[in-house]
């Protein structure tokens, strides 16, 4: 009988050999692919992220679950593409980068991480990215969202300038805004800024994006 | 040495800081010009005097002050990682990324033979020429955060994996620590001056910038062992935390020979003082969010609660480093003068 409890638990504890027998041998035995993801792999998400907010794991625990959730999902994309097209459809297209000046990237790669393990299609442009990068490539690649992170104060400027560009180019309204980054507040995100959304950390970027695709 | 009337509360602005406010860069020049370097300490000094002589900061007539820095990058540079340095920030070194084959066949770097280290110890024989001493130091990085420069990211994927390549790697890399320290620890006598100006600058301060992103039980199965290996030849040893010290507090309490720890904003700094014992000093970072985004009744409040948190006082300190463009001078002043009021040592508060 699948162990699809034993799949989640995998996810959570970041024990990627394992996932991908225990995955192989849920799909030969049936279980539907979109439920293993949906109901049991973003579910482990979702625990990771309550424990990385409770500061009961942390960054290196935080990323060996999103790999090991990758690897799940190696086996099962190519599943979902062979069947029903409709339900291959991501979670939603996210450009995200470290504003100019800034060239930390930890936390803008975790976020990368949990985005993509929850299904949404991302694209990292780096650190060091200027406003007119940013608003370059969310049109490129028709994005849905354009995330920054800053984690230092010296980044204001450039989280405001980036939002801004994004506000008024012609791809203003097709796209929401996030911010986060251990020196961005909501405030400054949100109020000074005119972001649509700010993010405490990883989970709460997901969580976020999610409600954008949602609304 | 005179006795402290009141615990020391140090301040620290970032290079946009000085650029926006005062037209003084830091940059490429700054690091690797010496001469630079020090008319631009005399210039930071008096502006500083200018702007916040009312509080103690600065100073209008300061003599020469021959000084030697590599920001944080010297061990990532001399290992050949690409070095950002920009006029309004500090320098930064971009991780090389190496695969685990090639971090095992890393060999350990004639220091003195290897740029930039050949490079200082030119600086500095220039400046010993032109002044007869140097001051400052070069901050070694610490052990996990020259790792991430090497390996990058994926050590943390690492120590789940391959735990026995992270203990050759992270050994790899305090042994480089060590050689770094004891070349430049006889020429200049102090080994914190350019990690954190809260500590005893003769001491040796373990730069742990990245430690805050591990557990209390990674810390002590991957970090306590080469900090300890660091803290039997470099004795005796601080150590500069970024962020919020609680996880990892009682792996620092076993470090050997420790006198001081530098904590960030989110610490519990009366718990911290409690776990570490009472002859470590200690110093309590303000949040640079809260000192530019705040008011200067918030600044004090958060003095004061740092101040309340700290005993015993007197080896505490407290510091708001990392100050950029846009913070008030009313917030700087809020803080210095909270410290000078509330936190005098003959109080009785």
């Amino acid at each position: 009988m699948a162990d699809l409890e034993g799949i989640k638990q995998a996810v959570v504890k970041g024990k990627r050999k394992e996932i991908v027998g225990l995955v192989q041998a849920a799909v030969d035995e049936g279980v539907d692919p979109q439920s293993i993801i949906s109901d049991y792999m973003i579910e482990a998400m979702k625990e990771v992220g309550a424990r990385f907010e409770a500061k009961k794991i942390f960054v290196p625990e935080m990323m060996m679950a999103a790999r090991t959730m990758q690897e799940g999902l190696g086996i099962l994309k190519p599943l979902l593409a062979a069947g029903d097209e409709s339900q291959t459809k991501k979670s939603g297209t996210v450009v995200i980068g470290t504003v100019f000046g800034d060239l930390h990237d930890i936390g803008k790669n975790l976020v990368v991480l949990m985005l993509e393990s929850s299904g949404f299609e991302v694209h990292n442009i780096g650190e060091n990215v200027t406003p007119e990068a940013f608003v370059e490539k969310a049109k490129e690649l028709d994005a849905d969202i354009v995330g920054m992170s800053s984690l230092l104060t010296t980044g204001d400027p450039y989280v405001k300038a980036t939002v801004e560009a994004l506000k008024n180019s012609d791809i203003a309204d097709r796209i929401k805004v996030i911010c986060g980054g251990a020196a961005v507040t909501p405030k400054y995100a949100v109020e000074v800024c005119g972001a649509d959304g700010h993010a405490r950390d990883a989970v709460s970027a997901v969580n976020i994006c999610r409600e954008f695709m949602e609304s | 040495m005179a006795q402290k009337e009141y615990i020391p509360l140090g301040v620290g602005f970032y290079p946009d800081w000085w650029v926006s406010n005062h037209g003084i860069a830091y940059g490429k020049e700054y690091y690797e010009n010496p001469d630079y370097r020090v008319d631009t300490q005399a210039r930071m000094q008096k502006a500083l005097y200018e702007r916040f002589g009312d509080i103690g900061l600065g100073n209008p007539d300061p003599a020469p002050r021959p000084l030697i820095t590599y920001g944080m990058v010297m061990l990532p540079a001399v290992f050949g990682c690409e070095i950002i340095f920009k006029e309004d920030a500090l320098p930064w070194a971009m991780p090389l990324n190496l695969s685990k084959e090639a971090c095992d066949k890393l060999v350990k770097p004639d220091l003195p033979q290897t740029s930039p280290m050949k490079e200082m110890l030119e600086q500095i024989d220039h400046l010993k020429s032109k002044y007869g001493k140097v001051v400052g130091d070069i901050n070694t990085t610490g052990v996990q955060n020259l790792a991430l420069k090497l390996r990058g990211d994926e050590l943390y994927i690492d120590y789940f994996e391959d735990p026995e390549f992270v203990h050759r790697l992270l050994k790899f890399c305090t042994e480089c620590i060590i050689d770094l320290w004891r070349l430049v620890y006889p020429i200049t006598g102090t080994g914190a001056v350019d990690v954190t100006p809260m500590c005893d600058p003769s001491i040796y301060c373990l730069p742990n910038c990245t430690v805050e992103q591990i557990s209390g039980d990674t810390y002590i199965e991957f970090g306590l062992p080469y900090d300890n290996m660091i803290a039997e030849v470099c004795k005796p040893v601080g150590i500069h935390h970024c962020g919020n010290l609680d996880p990892v507090v009682e792996g620092y309490a076993q470090v050997k020979n420790l006198v001081f720890v530098e904590a960030g904003f989110g610490t519990d700094f009366a718990a911290a003082r409690r776990i570490l014992g009472p002859d470590v000093a200690f110093n309590a970072r303000i949040s640079p969010v809260l000192m530019k985004n705040g008011t200067a009744e918030e600044i004090e409040a958060a003095v004061k609660e740092a101040i309340d948190q700290g005993d015993p006082l007197e080896n505490y300190s407290i510091d708001t480093v990392g100050l950029t463009t846009g913070v008030p001078d009313e917030n700087v002043r809020a803080a210095r003068r909270t410290a000078m009021t509330y936190g005098r040592l003959d109080s009785s508060r």
